[in-house]
């Protein structure tokens, strides 16, 4: 059933977006001195937190699209594409 | 001899240095860099066949089209994750031998009988007995304070160009931004709006 199967598929990327979110908070946090890479590894660690979280906060959009489009397609008989699109877009 | 150049670290600040950092962060993006990529990947293919069944239709060219875009879009980030994990790694191990060179020459001196002070500048522990005794003792000196210092500033000038590089190859990072089908204006096949059929063209990254 492909409504079943898109709620799973929701189900899985609010999963991953709960997963790599927890991900998102380097754990690295570099020591301060003289040698100036440390702060710029400690400012890099600290970017990919920001692209991870956005990575993660894509996934949980589109896995909340998916949910709804499989709610969609179980409420109607025809299960008109056109009223989807907008879903996934 | 004069004091270290300014920039330079103290030879109690070189003792302390802990360039693990990098290891730090190449352990960081090694977890999570696979992670993203195999879920990213993993996306683009279950959406095509939801709970095994494949998803037909414009919703569904759409949602593969758009899930395969977000993979486009972030692959790049990703790998750069690899290539900066790994160069950490180099970027170490380059530095702590670095720094084990100096602490070399250091040993040399103090074998010699000179104390390194903390400005790399040395002093003579033992008494000379002649002139010529004191004078060789002194070129000696001299020898060893410029050889510690060569090493330092070999140390700080490989730190100085690592710093730039990973400055250059993470100058994008923390800016990753997804957008939608309709902003980038692609689409992989004909789309039917209203009566009109547009073709639109996948845009070339």
């Amino acid at each position: 059933m492909l409504a079943s199967g898109l709620h799973q598929l929701g189900t899985k990327c609010e999963k991953i977006n709960g997963e790599l979110a927890a991900d998102a908070v380097p754990s690295c946090v570099a020591p301060s001195g003289w040698a100036s890479s440390a702060a710029t590894a400690n400012m890099a660690a600290v970017a990919v937190g920001k692209d991870l979280t956005a990575i993660a906060g894509r996934i949980g959009t589109r896995g909340a699209h998916y949910a709804k489009a499989g709610t969609m397609y179980a409420d109607t008989d025809d299960g008109s594409p056109g009223r989807f699109r907008g879903l996934v877009d | 001899m004069a004091g270290a150049p300014e920039g330079w670290p103290t030879l109690s600040h070189l003792v302390a240095s802990d360039f693990s950092y990098f290891g730090q962060l190449a352990d960081y993006l090694e977890r999570i860099s696979p992670k993203a990529q195999n879920y990213l990947e993993q996306l683009a293919e279950d959406v095509k066949r939801p709970g095994g069944v494949e998803w037909e239709g414009q919703a569904g060219d759409a949602a593969i089209e758009q899930a395969g875009l977000d993979l486009v879009t972030a692959r790049p980030v990703m790998w750069s994750w690899d290539d900066v994990a790994a160069s950490s790694r180099r970027w170490q191990d380059e530095l702590e031998a670095g720094k084990h060179l100096v602490f070399g020459a250091v040993d040399d001196a103090q074998r010699d009988g000179f104390q390194v002070n903390d400005d790399y500048s040395v002093s003579d522990t033992r008494t000379s007995e002649t002139e010529a005794e004191f004078k060789a003792r002194v070129e000696a000196a001299e020898a060893h304070s410029s050889f510690i210092r060569y090493r330092v500033g070999t140390l700080v000038g490989n730190e100085s160009r690592i710093n730039t590089t990973l400055q250059v190859m993470t100058s994008e990072w923390g800016k990753l931004t997804f957008r939608s089908r309709a902003a980038t204006g692609t689409c992989t096949r004909s789309m039917t709006t209203g009566n009109k059929t547009q073709h639109l063209h996948r845009r070339t990254r």
